[in-house]
């Protein structure tokens, strides 16, 4: 009996022990708080942090691509249902970057306008905003005027109500049509009454022919009608890749006026210097004698200061130049751009003497005297 | 001594007992945690924690890299943790850092870039920076850009660089829309919203949509703001002259008049200085005529010497130039005026 009541009491203490090290692991209010709180803040935010992504192929999904993985969505798209297109679109829209909205918006129109012309015209008409509205009409001609362009077209007429998205239409329309014949589109464009859009549509086309054909387009130029797509084109195709400079500056000076010549000879000589400098240098010296490229020698003269490194070079296509506006304009130029780069003023100050009196020698002069040091 | 062994062994019981509990205790797998570390660490800076740190600064490309990184996987806020306080940039960089995210608007929401931008000290280049992400954001997302202008205070938003900028979406966007917008403009603001939406006539938008959002704004030409007038005299001097020629002649308002005759006669004269020269004597303003005829004789000069100087010492009509503008140009190439 005593050996129980001594098991017992030992029993008892060891309990007691145990009981009093370890009170607080089972304290119920304290933990019941910390429970509560921010062992379950941290568990939700982890769970949210790594739930797996809604599928790109989803309405949720859409809304969260991003530029990096937007492509990702592509091919579901071009295999959806018609019936679950307005989900798409709805996610799409939802989506807070407009590079993703408009690229994928093309996906989705390419493919409703494939499954239910009418559907995709209802519902682009239903957009908002004008450049996706803009996006969604593009994609649907792209695809229709495969079919049946004469509806397209049509279609387009008949937008009264929203000028921004018929004019728009007519443009892309225009454009398309001058992949296949750009004078002839051209001539269509110049009966637009509209003198605004008239002018948009012939810029579209002369881009369209640009992209397609640089050089067909500047072969052509000589017999482009009307002068005002001819007069756009001469100004801007000499900055396409792979365009022949030398046969462009030749059409240039068959032009009637001086100034007409000037003003193209300088955009010419600008394109050409910034993607062949030698040739470009090259080219003025063997046309010096021409009244109507002092503007241009401004401008050769001005990319070859700012980025040759060679000033005996430099000073040497100046002394090349016949004395007069040419050389002057070329020397002046040269040197303002050497001084504005921070090169030695001495050495502007030696190309400044290669000038007569003339107000390109005199805006040089006044660069160099702001990049003197303050005594 | 009977009782002292029991109360020894009763005692040493109830250490193992309490070591036993302690060694309980400490294997606890989830440790309570104190109540103040709960005070002390609240939702906000936990979640914190969570966010990732980005790198010291070293270079633009490597933050951008960072972001792109991050973009990736999915932090789609990243570019503005760079931006923290924490993160120790100076202006420099923070500057250098924003103008490189405005320039891949692509990668990002345009309303954390704006959020970075507008963040920034107000300084010349952090002003340049918020026209440019307003130019790309109104092409791409006209009515996003719009609601983000109309929440700028009255002072950033009043100017040439925000509303020409902005006119590149808001002549998409329909009349009705951009005049309510325009309700909050100053008379200022409304001048820049007219000149930008005449500047982009030939590029964007519709002419019938512009022309509508015009003929309600009120706009008059103001002293600091290039005037929509001259936009117009110069588009229709490229592409319908004659129109161009009949709107002068029809306006009776000499301030918007002599603004038409600017824009107008600049264009014309490229191809035919003389031409030029002679519409800019009709500017009544004798300042403004004055100063549009020498500006376009330095041109003439610059593109035409030959020509140019022999118009200069000609019979030119004091009304045209000045006899002081005149000695002093051609005192410019050593000559004299022969009266």
């Amino acid at each position: 009996m005593k050996l129980m009541l001594q098991m017992l009491l030992h029993a008892l203490c060891l309990f007691v022990g145990f009981w009093l090290a370890s009170e607080k692991t089972f304290e119920p209010s304290e933990k019941a708080a910390v429970a509560t709180q921010q062992p379950k803040s941290k568990i939700s935010i982890e769970v949210q942090a790594f739930q797996p992504p809604p599928k790109a192929s989803s309405e949720a999904g859409l809304a969260l691509l991003t530029y990096e993985n937007w492509a990702e969505a592509i091919l579901p798209i071009s295999q959806m249902r018609l019936e679950e297109l307005p989900a798409m679109l709805r996610g799409l829209l939802r989506n807070p970057f407009p590079e993703v909205r408009r690229r994928l918006l093309r996906c989705l129109f390419e493919r409703w306008a494939a499954l239910d012309l009418n559907g995709a015209l209802i519902a682009l008409r239903g957009l908002s905003s004008p450049l996706l509205k803009e996006r969604a009409l593009w994609a649907v001609l792209d695809l229709w005027t495969k079919s049946d362009t004469e509806a397209a077209w049509k279609w387009v007429n008949a937008l009264e109500d929203d000028s921004v998205l018929q004019e728009t239409g007519i443009e892309h329309l225009l454009s398309l049509a001058a992949d296949k014949d750009p004078l002839a589109s051209a001539a269509w464009a110049d009966q637009i009454d509209d003198v605004f859009l008239r002018e948009k549509a012939l810029i579209q086309i002369a881009h369209s022919w640009m992209s397609n054909d640089a050089n067909g387009a500047l072969a052509a130029l000589t017999n482009v009608e009307p002068k005002r797509l001819r007069d756009y084109l001469l100004s801007k195709v000499c900055h396409r890749d792979g365009v022949d400079h030398a046969a462009g500056l030749e059409i240039v000076s068959q032009l009637p006026t001086q100034a007409e010549r000037s003003k193209l000879s300088e955009e010419w000589l600008s394109a050409y210097v910034n993607d062949h400098p030698q040739d470009a240098i090259q080219w003025l010296l063997d046309h010096s004698n021409r009244p109507e490229l002092q503007k241009s020698a401004d401008a050769v003269g001005g990319y070859l200061g700012a980025t040759m490194k060679n000033f005996a070079q430099l000073q040497s296509y100046a002394q090349q130049l016949p004395s007069g506006p040419i050389r002057d304009a070329f020397a002046a130029r040269a040197a303002n751009e050497w001084a504005s780069a921070g090169r030695s003023l001495a050495e502007a100050e030696q190309l400044l003497a290669l000038c007569g009196p003339c107000l390109e020698r005199d805006r040089a002069r006044s660069t160099i005297e702001s990049k003197r040091s303050p005594k | 001594m009977q009782f002292l062994r029991p109360l020894v062994t009763s005692a040493l019981c109830m250490a193992l007992g309490a070591g036993v509990g302690a060694s309980v205790k400490r294997d606890d797998p989830l440790p309570p945690l104190q109540p103040e570390s709960v005070k002390k660490a609240p939702a906000v800076p936990h979640v914190t924690q969570l966010l990732p740190k980005p790198p010291p600064f070293t270079s633009v490309t490597a933050s951008m890299d960072w972001v792109r990184k991050e973009m990736r996987q999915g932090n789609t806020s990243a570019a503005e943790l760079l931006f923290r306080s924490e993160a120790g940039l100076t202006l420099e960089q923070q500057l250098a850092l924003a103008k490189e995210l405005v320039r891949d608007f692509r990668r990002h929401d345009p309303r954390t870039l704006a959020r970075i931008v507008l963040g920034l000290p107000r300084c010349q280049e952090a002003d340049h920076l918020l026209w440019s992400l307003i130019s790309t954001w109104s092409g791409e997302d006209a009515e996003g850009a719009l609601r983000f202008i109309e929440a700028l205070p009255a002072d950033r938003l009043n100017t040439v660089g925000v509303l020409q900028n902005a006119s590149w979406g808001l002549c998409r966007l329909p009349a009705e829309r951009v005049l309510a917008f325009a309700a909050q403009l100053t008379d200022k603001g409304r001048s820049c919203l007219a000149e930008g939406l005449t500047a982009f006539a030939n590029q964007a938008g519709s002419w019938r949509n512009s022309s509508a959002i015009l003929a309600k704004l009120n706009a008059k030409p103001h002293e600091d703001v290039y005037s929509a007038e001259r936009h117009m005299g110069q588009h229709l001097a490229e592409i319908d002259p004659q129109a161009m020629e009949s709107l002068i002649a029809a306006e009776t308002d000499v301030t918007k008049r002599d603004e038409m005759l600017k824009g107008y006669a600049w264009v014309i004269g490229l191809n035919d200085p003389v031409r030029g020269i002679e519409l800019n004597g009709q500017i009544v303003d004798q300042r403004d005529r004055h100063e549009q005829i020498e500006h376009h004789v330095e041109q003439w000069l610059t593109s035409d010497r030959t020509a140019a100087l022999s118009w200069l010492q000609g019979d030119v009509p004091e009304t045209l130039l000045s006899t002081a503008e005149r000695v002093k140009l051609l005192k410019s190439y050593g000559l004299e005026a022969d009266r």
